[in-house]
């Protein structure tokens, strides 16, 4: 993963948030939805360029120790360089962008597995856009005036996807040992039969 | 030559005990004392509790309570080897059978909004509920599980600088949830809705005890970033966070039950 794709996925992610919440505060205004939608992509977008400033100004200026490396290329605890061949001086707006993405990949993108074991990695960023993109959907649902069906059908089956890709990836289900899923399960029944009763007791 | 060897297997085991006398088993010598710090902790939180009867022992149990999360901080992570169902992790186990606990706590709590909500409508209530708002919430926290799972991957590859990172977004993230929660508490007190109406009574319960359960984990946390300041946590010795992990992941869990039936169906 290179710094382009770290600084897309943050663009992407603005843009995301901005599409969902924007139609969603223009819900009770006289704005078509979609325009509403289109707008807040546009305008989430390039508020995540303009957050990008600070942290680009503040690593452009920190003041450089002792070899030439600023202070960021540096692990905070022991002060020791993280990164070899960084070059010292003068560097372009592209070097710059690019070291941005390689601390953003040192800070936040784990390690692969030392024993060669299979990392989730790419799993979990899966998950978590497929739990974004529901839970779009489903706000987008919830206002859906005249539908021809009760809409708790679709937004419980769109919650119970969300909580099966939670406990079956994040909580490891998948992966772990079959014993902790059903110890797990032990309780649905308990669950379901304490809903079925207040929902039918008036 | 076996006698001299026995001889000195015997000496260190005395000695050893000599050490340890909490130890029964000398391979298990690498196990701390138990520890009481539960003790205090639990003690503090009772104390706590009573509080709601007498209120300066808010103050008694909130100082004992803060000082068993102290002691249990300084307290060190080891993993004990199961000697039951030996495939599973005692720890482990423990901690799904407590989800699965919370499972039947919650179902209670949500059967009860839904059964009020089938009975009463809660239309006018629905116009107060801030759904922006909420939204915001439950994307916060859905980020903050994917932090969780990013810092757990990290740390189970020894990168401990992106596990602290990404556990620091996770503190952050429920700090800000519950912040939003506050917020969305206060507009509907605003709007009349507190704990006379029926409404009142069943959001402020099911939420609350929510809240609880993220600020619980928001605690837990900042143990957790404590231990892994002195370097606690590596790629060997890293099941307290996937159990901290487990949690907040129920908690988020929680949520997307409740933002579904609280906010989005009506």
């Amino acid at each position: 993963m290179d710094s382009t794709m770290l600084i897309t996925i943050w663009l992407m992610t603005g843009a995301f948030i901005g599409g969902v919440v924007t139609p969603v505060l223009a819900a009770n205004k006289a704005v078509n939805g979609w325009l509403a939608m289109l707008g807040g992509t546009l305008v989430g977008m390039i508020g995540n360029v303009v957050l990008l400033v600070p942290v680009w100004l503040g690593l452009s200026r920190a003041p450089a120790l002792d070899d030439g490396r600023p202070a960021w290329q540096r692990d905070a605890i022991t002060l020791e360089g993280v990164r070899q061949g960084a070059a010292p001086g003068g560097v372009t707006a592209g070097e710059q962008m690019q070291s941005l993405g390689v601390m953003l990949r040192e800070n936040f993108w784990p390690a692969p597995r030392a024993d060669r074991e299979h990392s989730h990695r790419g799993t979990y960023v899966g998950v978590f856009v497929a739990l974004a993109v529901i839970t779009a959907i489903e706000v987008a649902i919830s206002f859906w005036e005249g539908a021809p069906f009760n809409l708790a059908i679709p937004l419980s089956i769109l919650s119970a996807a969300k909580v099966m890709l939670v406990v079956l990836f994040f909580m490891h289900l998948r992966y772990d040992s079959r014993w902790y899923s059903w110890i797990f399960a032990f309780s649905l029944p308990f669950a379901i039969i304490v809903l079925a009763v207040l929902a039918v007791a008036d | 030559m076996s006698i001299d060897m026995e001889l000195v297997a015997d000496d260190t085991h005395e000695h050893m005990h000599d050490v340890e006398p909490h130890e029964a088993e000398p391979d298990e010598i690498h196990m701390p004392p138990p520890s009481i710090a539960p003790i205090i902790l639990g003690f503090g939180a009772a104390l706590f509790l009573l509080g709601i009867i007498f209120p300066p022992l808010l103050v008694v149990g909130l100082v004992v309570t803060v000082g068993g999360i102290w002691k249990m901080a300084h307290f060190p992570e080891v993993d004990l080897h199961p000697n039951w169902l030996t495939y599973l992790n005692d720890r482990k186990l423990g901690m799904w059978v407590f989800l699965a606990s919370e499972v039947m706590f919650f179902s209670a709590l949500v059967g009860a909004f839904i059964a009020f909500k089938i009975q009463e409508g809660f239309d006018e209530a629905h116009e107060v509920l801030n759904l922006p708002l909420a939204t915001v919430g439950t994307t916060v926290l859905i980020v903050s599980s994917f932090a969780v799972v990013m810092g757990l991957e990290a740390i189970q590859s020894d990168d401990r600088r992106v596990f602290r990172n990404w556990m620091l977004v996770t503190l952050v993230l429920g700090l800000t949830f519950v912040s939003i929660q506050a917020i969305e508490w206060y507009e509907l007190f605003d709007h009349g809705i507190d704990e006379t109406t029926l409404f009142g009574t069943a959001f402020y319960v099911t939420t609350g005890f929510h809240g609880l359960h993220v600020l619980g984990g928001v605690g837990w946390l900042a143990l957790l970033l404590l231990k892994a300041r002195r370097g606690e946590y590596s790629a060997q010795n890293n099941l307290g966070v996937e159990l901290f992990g487990l949690y907040w992941h129920f908690v988020d869990v929680v949520w997307i039950v409740l933002f579904t039936v609280i906010y989005l169906i009506h």
